[in-house]
């Protein structure tokens, strides 16, 4: 706040919260006096104008939206907020916590005879789709299994390509989430820190906006929370790129 | 008249009270209170499509339904800081508009524009819709730059109408402290509006 005579203040301040009126005789002669306090004074009602029109602004939209029928998401609010709801009771009490489960866990759950045939065969089709895309699958490291029910998967580009122009997977974004893509060295350890790191990918694609210097790299992508949590990792993909003709 | 303007503000200290209850009903785990917050935040893909209409329809439906989501599990993480001293509706309010202009912002750059997204023609509002937009964005910075307690005495004052000898309650104040605050902060706000209108020259 500017410097200024302490008693103007105070007048200035009863005006503004409707302790005095213009026409009272100590503010008539503030104003006719002081052009420091006439200028300040217009700009604060400008403030307290500014402040009702935004006022006024809000409750205009929330009258429309109340008139609004259908919405874009309006369908997912109700699962949204008790996936929340459930993540929380979850965080509070780990026993109810519904939280991707490994395929071991999984296995365990399934005690039917039937059930476990499901699981095996699709153990079996898991364990060619890993073949499929040349992964470390000999010796697969528990911590780097596909996780979760809608686990992340068919991770492209995979293999030999001759040129990246996106990277892409299946999976679904968490709430509020996002994806994150890594890309390691080339037959690096599991634990190895990425060479490169692409974050907040809210689609399930990702265009490099510049080239990959790496003639040879393995990748992953990561889901996370809205807090930032990861929740669950594909395996890694070998990239190997031909070499230019 | 002042009987009539007494008894809208116990009305509207009601539903706050009810609306506390509620959130802390929400919170305490009670899945009717969880049900019946659920039907009240269906407002927020409601806000977020009247915001959007405003502004010229700059995010596609899609992306509403995406803004929808994250403003969602914004309000979710922040429901433990609701006080009741606007309705539900009311606070959610401020969420969707801070987050959909962040997301026309980032529509704006271009970051965000897939095929066959609608791109923002800003000339296509109209002045009044421009000059307003640009006022409440100085409106809400400078109140969230001056913070408690002036920002809550002035947005009780002129958002919810609230009287001094009601918002100093509210708060757990003098009344005349209240009314300290409120000048303060807009003489605060004053100074902050006039440099921010000066670096949007």
């Amino acid at each position: 706040m500017n410097a200024h005579d302490p008693h103007h203040e105070s007048l200035l301040m009863s005006l503004l919260v409707g302790d005095l009126t213009k026409d009272a005789p100590e503010m008539v002669e503030l104003l006719s006096s002081c052009a420091d306090c006439r200028t300040r004074l217009e700009e604060l009602e400008g403030v307290a104008r500014s402040l009702d029109a935004v006022a006024e602004q809000e409750r205009r939209d929330l009258a429309a939206a109340r008139e609004v029928g259908d919405a874009p998401g309006l369908a997912d609010v109700d699962r949204i907020l008790r996936d929340r709801a459930l993540q929380d009771q979850a965080g509070a009490d780990p026993s109810r916590a519904r939280r991707p489960l490994s395929l071991e866990a999984r296995r365990h759950r399934l005690a039917r005879p039937l059930a476990a045939a499901i699981v095996v065969l699709c153990l079996a089709a898991a364990v060619f789709i890993v073949g499929e895309l040349g992964s470390d699958s000999n010796n697969p490291d528990p911590e780097d299994r596909i996780l979760g029910t809608d686990g992340l998967v068919d991770l492209s580009p995979a293999g030999t390509v001759s040129e990246i122009l996106e990277f892409s997977w299946t999976g679904t974004r968490p709430a509020g989430g996002s994806f994150t893509v890594r890309i390691f060295a080339a037959d690096s350890d599991l634990d190895a820190e990425p060479i490169m790191v692409e974050g907040w990918i809210r689609g399930t694609s990702w265009t490099p906006t510049v080239e990959i210097p790496w003639r040879e790299f393995d990748w992953n992508v990561v889901s996370l929370s809205a807090m930032g949590e990861e929740l669950e990792h594909s395996e890694r993909v070998q990239v190997r790129r031909a070499e230019a003709n | 008249m002042t009987e009539t303007l007494r008894d809208d503000a116990e009305e509207r200290a009601r539903a706050h009270r009810a609306d506390l209850a509620l959130v802390e009903a929400v919170l305490a785990g009670d899945s009717a209170a969880l049900d019946a917050l659920i039907k009240r935040l269906e407002c927020v893909p409601r806000i977020l499509h009247t915001l959007n209409e405003r502004a010229g329809r700059v995010l596609t439906p899609a992306d509403l339904a995406d803004l929808s989501q994250d403003v969602l599990v914004l309000i979710w993480e922040k429901l433990k800081t609701f006080e009741g001293r606007a309705t539900l509706e009311t606070w959610t309010y401020r969420f969707c508009w801070l987050e959909s202009r962040n997301c026309f912002r980032r529509v704006y750059r271009g970051r965000e524009i897939g095929p066959g997204a609608s791109a923002l023609i800003f000339e296509e509002l109209p002045a009044a819709e421009v000059s307003l937009a640009i006022e409440h964005e100085a409106i809400e910075i400078g109140l969230s730059e001056l913070g408690p307690p002036g920002s809550e005495v002035i947005r009780l004052k002129h958002f919810e109408e609230r009287t001094f000898p009601e918002i100093g309650s509210l708060l757990g104040i003098p009344t005349n402290t209240a009314k300290t605050h409120y000048y303060r902060g807009l003489e605060w706000l004053r100074q902050r509006l006039r440099s921010l209108g000066e670096g949007m020259e």
